[in-house]
């Protein structure tokens, strides 16, 4: 059985008004505290927050950073594993019977930053920028050739996968 | 301050005429109270928003100038361009007198609030008498542009702040009492001159009363039923847009100005420096030479505490509000009439003339 407590009107009365008191004090104390606690706004174009490490930006062609020769070698994997189908690669036969890369377009609008391209080139020639603000006023500015994603580098991008995790016999 | 004062009284004494000087001394002080008034309205929108935000961890408005101060600048520019749309079968005529009705009182009511020593429009004797009944009149333009708009939600709002405003005046009248026997004046500067020690160690539960019913007069969070968002629109100004918003808009900053204005006059010395009788000459001074400053620094703390309590308390029911007002406030500005008319008659430590 539980005991019902009997509270006459004006016990209610002054109960009433202690209780508001207090919960109003409580929130004021809250609000008071917050007023000087730090705020969560970032202030976006000024302060820019770090990006973490593996962030997947606007993409680029690399070229050597000593003798600026272009690190792919046109071996269209790239093209083949690109999900929207968007990379536009030619090449021809130099007379040296090497591979001549002649194009390397990409439409960073059709691109989903998906990264497959950079983890599957053999020789480390793409990698995935820190940048990500690339709206355009026009839609033909989406367009990036070679010379426009260059990124010169010191040494190639190989996509190191993680270990795998080791399974217990 | 002082010197300003004076620099003033001996360039009138040049003009000859009497009629002349007359006039001039009524409309210098009116518009430099007015221009003062109206330049730091934008300031307080500014300083409100930037205190909710801080209240809420965000940042507000920062962009515009320094911290963001001419945001409410642009804003006023932007709903000076607006269209002023009237609805369709509104009573155009109190449509348009409305919002002249709610800010031409809420501006009026500062000739009557001495700002510094000596800095004060006109020296009414019944000032305060005289400060209520202007200022009352605020809520019959709220229900003017409430029955005007031909929109349920205004009508609403309108007859909300009617029945609220019937409600708290009353407590308000009878609080400012106790502070009107203990100056034994109606008169602002007298008020302000009596007070050696300040009103709100003599009259704290006057105090808590006055400002909480002053609170719902300017129809404040979380006293706002007349304009309350998430039931009525915007209740009373659902249907305004334009510069007409802007005068709802910049009379509600004013109102909420002036209540800081009066605790601070009432109940915290107005424009006297803190403890200024005790400090001596120097205390003195600085109440004669910096009144004004002393005075604006007061009331934007009184309305910075209205912020923080918007940015806390959420709004009251309309049968709590009532339910507030008859059973808790009225009775206890009568207890407080009761206590201070004893001690006053008494007349015993801070109580004595």
């Amino acid at each position: 059985m539980q005991k019902v407590e009997r509270v006459s009107a004006t016990g209610k009365y002054f109960k009433d008004l202690f209780d508001g008191i207090v919960a109003i004090y409580k929130g004021m104390r809250l609000t008071f505290i917050y007023m000087f606690a730090p705020k969560v706004t970032e202030i976006y174009p000024d302060v820019k927050r770090p990006l973490p490490q593996r962030f997947r930006g606007r993409f680029a062609f690399l070229y050597d950073k000593e003798d600026g020769h272009m690190l792919c070698i046109g071996c269209y994997a790239c093209v083949k594993v690109c999900p929207p189908q968007t990379i536009v690669l030619e090449t021809h036969k130099g007379e040296d019977k090497k591979i001549k890369v002649d194009k390397y377009d990409i439409n960073i609008g059709e691109c989903i930053s998906c990264s497959n391209c950079v983890e599957v080139c053999p020789v480390g020639a793409l990698e995935m920028t820190h940048e990500f603000e690339t709206a355009t006023f026009e839609q033909s500015d989406l367009f990036y050739d070679m010379h426009k994603l260059a990124k010169y580098v010191e040494k190639p991008n190989m996509y190191i996968p993680p270990e795998p995790p080791k399974i217990k016999k | 301050m002082e010197v300003l004062v004076q620099l003033y009284t001996a360039i009138l004494s040049l003009i000859p005429f009497e009629p002349v000087r007359n006039a001039i001394n009524m409309l210098v002080p009116t518009l430099a109270i007015a221009s003062m008034v109206l330049g730091i309205v934008f300031i307080l929108i500014w300083w409100e928003r930037r205190l909710i935000a801080f209240v809420q961890a965000r940042l507000g408005p920062n962009r515009l100038g320094p911290g963001g101060i001419f945001q409410s600048f642009a804003d006023a520019l932007k709903v000076m361009l607006k269209e002023d749309i009237v609805t369709a079968d509104a009573d155009v005529i109190l449509f348009t007198i409305a919002p002249i009705l709610v800010f031409v009182p809420g501006l009026l009511v500062y000739s009557l609030v001495p700002v510094g020593n000596g800095m004060i429009v006109s020296n009414v004797n019944v000032a305060i008498f005289l400060f209520l009944a202007i200022s009352s009149i605020t809520t019959l333009g709220i229900l003017m542009a409430g029955w005007s708009s031909n929109n349920k939600y205004s009508l609403m709002g309108g007859i909300r702040a009617v029945a609220q405003a019937i409600s708290y005046e009353i407590p308000l009248l009878l609080s400012i009492v106790g502070v009107i026997m203990l100056a034994g004046s109606l008169s602002m500067v007298d008020i302000v001159q009596s007070q050696n020690v300040w009103n709100i160690v003599r009259q704290p539960l006057g105090f808590i009363i006055f400002f909480i019913c002053s609170l719902s007069e300017v129809n404040r969070i979380p006293f706002d039923l007349p304009e309350a968002e998430s039931e009525l629109v915007s209740g009373y100004n659902t249907e305004y847009s334009g510069f007409k918003f802007a005068m709802f808009f910049l009379a509600e900053y004013i109102n909420t100005f002036t209540l800081g204005a009066l605790c601070t006059t009432l109940f915290f010395g107005g424009w006297r420096f803190p403890f200024d009788n005790l400090l001596g000459d120097i205390g003195l001074q600085l109440t004669a030479q910096l009144g004004i400053v002393w005075f604006i620094l007061k009331t934007m703390f009184f309305f910075s505490v209205v912020v923080w309590i918007r940015g806390t308390l959420p709004r009251v029911r309309t049968d709590q509000l009532m339910a507030f007002a008859w059973k808790y406030l009225l009775p206890a500005a009568l207890l407080n009439i009761f206590v201070t008319s004893i001690f006053a008659a008494i007349g015993f430590g801070v109580f004595s003339r």
